[in-house]
């Protein structure tokens, strides 16, 4: 390729100066070995709060994600760190044949993933291993038990390392990339309560699972970089497959996962409607300062300050009721659009600037 | 695509083998990685090639991945890190490291059973005789390899992608000179998985977190109307040109406005009973989700009230399980509805 041809490029793009991807390509390995040494992360469990995915590695992993069907899928990610932030340059996938509810990487997986790694510096790809990534296909973005034991040993053995997980079933559902990246606390660290945890929907059979380890983790800040040159190509591959959203239909393609789903949603229904007799319990009453304070019961006290209450389990069925429908909704308004579009003959002829307006969005 | 004919390494018009091409975005951002990567990481002067990973069947290549490949001595240890580009260079610089290949191709079909290679990428304007000398080793390791060569200087302004698409040019003949050693350009479309738009979708919009909390409708909402401006778009484009038919501005083409009339022909697109049905089936479904749904929020803030309120003013008598019993059972009942519903809705 020609010199040329290279700099018009840099020129045009005037690539250097603010592309964030050309300032961690140029992030001398040395300051980086010297920040390992160093391991600011050993001292501070917190140290890491943001994790910045390239592009190519984000559509990777979502795609073997996918690949993988019912079955969890595991792979590898390499990239560098600097100042509290990961970055995720590159992802692999390991020969790992998962099951519905696990996946484990043994040795065979570890060969590969060694030469896998000799083989991707031998073609100009230096980065080192910063972490692991698997899927969970229909369960939400968390580290169960057996993540979390295999995260814990990474991060004591091969800090800094980090762990994302993407669930392929609710990105297609959702429409959007499902994913979370977690790293873990050490073993005896008490977390500062984590007051606004958000709230996820975790299936019946998992809860107990996700419960139990919540606070074992925590998650970091999930970002995308891309190029300019990254950019361009997709702005111009819009131009290309927007056909696509016009000719998929959610409903078409999720109906086996609402379904189960729905069926999910009847059985954590059936337990809420099974616990609501106590369902006080998860009403603390929060007591003036002196602290005299006494069990529920005790209302006619007067100086509590209010209510500190958990979500019950069915204001949680709630909420996983009220994402299934809008799911349900955005799918139907898609292909009510679709009708109008192509089944409805138009009742009055179209004023063209009035259409204009409308598809661009400005009336 | 935009390829000037006047390269002596393609043939133009030249005899295709009629195949289809589909590309997937994953490979064009793994090429544009790679360029970058190198224009960042190297001195600049290694050829950057790789490998395109993909299935084939009745005449129809799907691109799916790629992977990066290395140009230097066949004996494996030439490192194409900054030390050893000179080393590189010292050997015949075009061609391709072939233990390398295999190392990398068993390692993809590991983890990618259904790929094989389909063929090779380079990134260039046109092709030149180093690309036409690449290829025939590519000859010699797979079947009929296609060529994929990107265009990093591409004019921004072009709504075309900078990528095209090539394979040798068949042959008339024993000894055909005017063919041999050139390329003819395949026509290729873009095919994306579910997955896969979804993430591309997202890489554009930029943000996975944070902002994601603004309401999926809208964001659903948005990606409708982009998609349905695309075609309008399109369509004023057509009527433009239908109009500078009648008014004989433009000079007709007969293929053109019998795609246009078959296109017209085709709406309704679908006006069948079975669809209108269906359709409404599935609207009438999707409206009770969402009636369920507020109902069981209602059911959810009453059970709140009545919670709080019991245990602020916790009622004097002991018949307080028993009366509240009562509303409870009333309630349990209301979400085995739900449910009952939910599994009839979906039995289809």
């Amino acid at each position: 390729m020609s010199d040329i041809a290279r700099k018009t490029f840099e020129l045009n793009n005037d690539v250097q100066s603010v592309d964030p991807t050309a300032a961690i390509f140029q992030y001398p390995r040395e300051e980086e070995k010297a920040l390992e040494d160093d391991a600011p992360w050993s001292k501070d469990p917190h140290h890491f709060h943001t994790v910045k995915i390239s592009a190519v590695a984000l559509i990777k992993m979502v795609t073997h994600a996918r690949s993988g069907g019912a079955y969890e899928i595991m792979g590898v990610m390499y990239g560098r760190v600097k100042d509290g932030v990961f970055w995720i340059m590159d992802a692999a996938a390991l020969p790992v044949q998962g099951t519905e509810t696990r996946v484990n990487a043994g040795n065979e997986a570890m060969e590969y993933m060694v030469s896998f790694q000799e083989s991707s510096r031998e073609a100009g790809k230096g980065e080192l291993l910063r972490g692991w990534y698997h899927s969970h296909p229909g369960y939400g973005c968390w580290l169960s038990g057996i993540d979390v034991n295999t995260q814990l040993n990474q991060q004591k053995f091969n800090d800094p390392y980090l762990a994302v997980v993407i669930d392929p079933n609710r990105t297609v559902s959702a429409g959007k990339v499902e994913i979370g990246a977690f790293r873990t606390y050490p073993e005896g660290y008490k977390p500062p309560s984590s007051g606004t945890s958000q709230y996820q929907s975790i299936p019946m059979e998992k809860i107990e699972d996700f419960g139990v380890h919540a606070d074992a983790y925590y998650p970091l800040k999930v970002e995308i970089y891309k190029t300019k040159l990254d950019e361009q190509l997709l702005d111009l591959l819009w131009n290309k497959y927007w056909v696509a959203t016009l000719s998929s239909s959610l409903l078409t393609s999720n109906r086996e996962y609402s379904t189960s789903q729905v069926k999910d949603l009847n059985a954590k229904l059936q337990v809420a409607s099974s616990n609501l007799s106590s369902s006080t319990s998860n009403l603390k009453l929060k007591s003036a300062p002196a602290g005299q304070a006494s069990a529920k019961g005790k209302g006619n006290i007067k100086d509590y300050v209010g209510v500190e209450e958990e979500d019950t389990a069915l204001a949680k069925v709630a909420k996983d009721s009220s994402r299934i429908a809008t799911e349900a909704q955005n799918g139907m308004i898609s292909q009510l659009l679709k009708d109008k579009l192509f089944n409805t003959p138009l009742q009055a002829p179209l004023d063209p600037a009035t259409a204009r307006a409308t598809v661009q969005g400005r009336q | 695509m935009s390829a000037e004919a006047s390269s002596s390494h393609i043939a133009p018009g030249g005899a295709t083998s009629g195949l289809t091409i589909n590309l997937h975005p994953l490979p064009i951002l793994n090429v544009s990685d790679h360029f970058n990567r190198s224009r960042l990481t190297s001195s600049g002067s290694t050829k950057i090639i790789g490998a395109l990973l993909g299935t084939e069947s009745n005449r129809e290549i799907s691109i799916v991945n790629s992977f990066e490949l290395v140009i230097g001595s066949t004996d494996g240890d030439v490192d194409m890190g900054e030390i050893s580009t000179s080393a590189a260079q010292s050997n015949n610089s075009t061609s391709l490291n072939t233990t390398f290949f295999e190392t990398r191709k068993d390692q993809f079909k590991q983890v990618f059973p259904t790929l094989d290679v389909v063929g090779w990428y380079t990134v260039g304007e046109k092709p030149t005789a180093e690309d036409v000398a690449l290829h025939r080793q590519f000859t010699n390791i797979i079947d009929t390899p296609i060529f994929l060569l990107f265009n990093p200087n591409h004019p921004p302004s072009s709504q075309t992608l900078p990528v095209t698409i090539y394979e040798a040019a068949l042959a008339e003949g024993a000894k055909d000179d005017s063919t041999d050693g050139k390329f003819v350009e395949l026509a290729h479309g873009i095919e994306t998985g579910e997955a896969e738009r979804i993430a591309v979708d997202g890489v554009s919009r930029g943000g996975m977190d944070g902002e994601g909390e603004e309401s999926t409708v809208v964001a659903n909402l948005t990606t409708q109307r982009n998609a349905i401006r695309m075609l309008y778009e399109r369509v004023a484009v057509l009527l433009q040109y239908i109009t500078g038919v009648i008014n004989k501005t433009a000079k007709p083409d007969h293929n053109i406005l019998r795609q246009v009339s078959a296109l017209v022909a085709t709406l309704p697109t679908m006006d069948a009973k079975e669809f209108r049905d269906e359709l409404t089936t599935e609207y009438d479904d999707v409206q009770l989700t969402a009636y369920l749904t507020t109902l069981t929020k209602q059911l959810s803030a009453l059970s709140d009230y009545a919670d709080k309120h019991n245990l602020l003013h916790p009622p004097p008598s002991d018949d307080f399980g028993g009366s509240h019993g009562g509303s409870r059972g009333g309630r349990g009942h209301g979400g085995f509805e739900y449910g009952g519903g939910g599994g009839g809705r979906r039995r289809r």
